[in-house]
């Protein structure tokens, strides 16, 4: 029995919502996650947001309104920290500071119209390197290289993500196919990257709440044990380089977070029935595949084309669509559609008798990537 | 002759220039490319502590270097994310594996950006835009 737990969960409508300020979502998924624990406002005691893109920058205060907030604190580890929320949450309530803690991110980057990543202020902008698109496009030129791979390899996983969220009412991409041959025809944003080997940018929120598994028994009966979690951060990546690139493999390197979450869940690979891996762009997944032992290195492509991958396959992954195709709540949305199919509430894609999830999250955070992973489950 | 286009009239982004890499890019302004050593032999491209042996930066010292590499991995822009990178369009960004050892990132210049691989030949050039040096990796080897 694991220690601690997520005991509410909320989730906003996901797309274009020009009329709901990033306030308001936040504001909206507090209250979701509140009804789904059935906890009041006041015994929400600590309170953790990762910052957005859009409006979403700020201390997001009208969410926090009539909460009995004891601490609250504002983190960001770029796309992993939805993780290392759930990291910090646990910290509070070990330390003493609070028992009910709810993390938070929203975003409204699609209505505010954001180009993440166009910023001047870091080493690499003088040679015209922006965007973590780039820095994932660098990724996949060496792992092209590396293994003769090609862009119909990373197809193959936008049209599997796409092909989960096409059945899910709840994904931005739903009812809205996609072929390898249109990924394949789509304009380049920076090459070898098509537009289809990037996520969505849309606007949405998501909140849960974290617990001891004790006082999670005194909610509605919907808690998900957190079983195990790791991190890695390897910052000597630009040391290496004088720059803040990131490169794949070898320098993608999972195993200090694969092994601790493991280990402290006391489970193997073969004992996940469901994994969320972080999907901001198509190589993300394909090395994670493969550093987590799901398929050979260099095989990632040929895994997936096999029929892997898929929510009715025997290693389901993002049954949501996830970044892809469902919605862009960075590291949150992976998290919450594990302890949605954990709680046998995926719908259409619903993995039969799910319980335990893998969830990792990714960081391109300007400094080396961040890394988190963590297994949840009902066992 | 060569293949770099008229520069724009915006102004590139600016070089973040600090105490560990002053000495690197005085040494661009006066044409020349150099790297920090260590004691131990490794080289970087600014002051900091070795991540060979660990010792610190006072264990270095600045160096001239060959500027020869191999092009480690790269990528093609077809869009500016800034006003400047309008004219260079499109633009090849690189990380060079130098043959003292470090990585740096570049442009990767005097080629056709879809004939770019990896694996290449390039040799460090110091050119010039908009009044500020900068060093960029010539596949005019």
């Amino acid at each position: 029995m694991s220690a601690y737990a997520i005991a509410g969960l909320g989730v906003t409508a996901q797309g274009v919502l020009p009329d709901t300020s990033a306030e308001q979502l936040a504001w909206d998924a507090v209250e979701a996650a509140l009804a789904d624990a059935g906890l009041e406002r006041r015994q929400v005691d600590g309170y953790v947001f990762q910052p957005g893109f859009g409006e979403a920058t700020s201390g997001m205060a009208a969410s926090r309104a009539g909460l009995g907030a004891q601490v609250t604190l504002q983190i960001n580890s770029s796309g992993a920290t939805g993780i290392l929320s759930i990291a910090t949450a646990i910290g509070l309530i070990a330390a003493g500071t609070a028992d009910y803690v709810l993390c938070v991110h929203a975003t409204n980057a699609r209505s505010q119209s954001v180009t993440v990543g166009a910023g001047e202020d870091n080493a690499d902008a003088v040679f015209g390197l922006f965007s973590p698109g780039a820095q994932s496009a660098l990724m996949a030129q060496s792992y092209f290289h590396k293994y003769k791979a090609s862009s119909a390899d990373l197809a193959e996983v936008a049209v599997a993500l796409r092909d989960n969220a096409v059945l899910r009412p709840d994904a931005y991409r739903y009812g809205c196919s996609l072929t390898v041959e249109q990924h394949q025809q789509s304009r380049y944003i920076v090459r070898p990257l098509h537009v289809f080997d990037y996520c969505l940018v849309t606007d949405g929120a998501i909140a849960f709440i974290v617990t001891t598994s004790e006082r999670a028994r005194d909610l509605k009966p919907k808690a998900v044990g957190i079983l195990g979690m790791g991190a890695c951060h390897d910052v000597g990546q630009g040391h290496r380089r004088g720059a803040s690139t990131v490169l794949g493999l070898p320098d993608f390197d999972v195993e200090p977070a694969r092994t601790r979450a493991f280990a402290a869940a006391g489970l193997g690979l073969a004992d996940i029935d469901v994994f969320q891996f972080y999907d901001a762009f198509t190589i993300l997944v394909a090395l994670q595949l493969e550093a987590y032992g799901l398929c050979g290195p260099g095989e990632a492509g040929d895994w997936v084309r096999a029929g892997n991958f898929r929510w009715d396959s025997r290693s389901p992954c993002n049954t949501s669509g996830t970044l892809h195709s469902w919605g862009y709540v960075q590291g949150f949305t992976h998290l919450a559609e594990a302890v949605r199919q954990l709680r046998g509430e995926g719908g259409p894609t619903q993995v039969p008798d799910a319980r335990t999830a893998l969830v990792t999250n990714i960081g391109i955070t300007g400094a080396g990537q961040a890394h988190a992973a963590v297994i949840l489950g009902n066992r | 002759m060569t293949s770099r286009p008229t520069p724009t009239l915006e102004t590139p982004p600016a070089r973040i220039v600090d105490r560990a890499n002053r000495p690197f890019w005085d040494a661009i302004d006066a044409g020349r490319f150099v790297l920090a050593r260590c004691r131990c032999g490794a080289h970087y491209a600014r002051l900091q502590a070795c991540l060979s042996c660990q010792a610190g930066a006072h264990a270095m010292r600045w160096v001239s270097a060959a500027g020869d590499g191999n092009v480690r991995s790269f990528v093609i822009f077809d869009k500016a994310y800034h006003p400047y990178f309008d004219g260079l369009l499109p633009y090849v960004v690189a990380i060079v594996t130098l043959v003292e050892g470090p990585e740096i990132l570049t442009n990767v210049i005097d080629v056709e950006p879809a004939a770019v691989r990896i694996g290449m030949p390039v040799r460090i050039v110091i050119a010039e835009r908009r009044g500020q040096n900068i060093h960029q990796a010539s596949a005019r080897y």
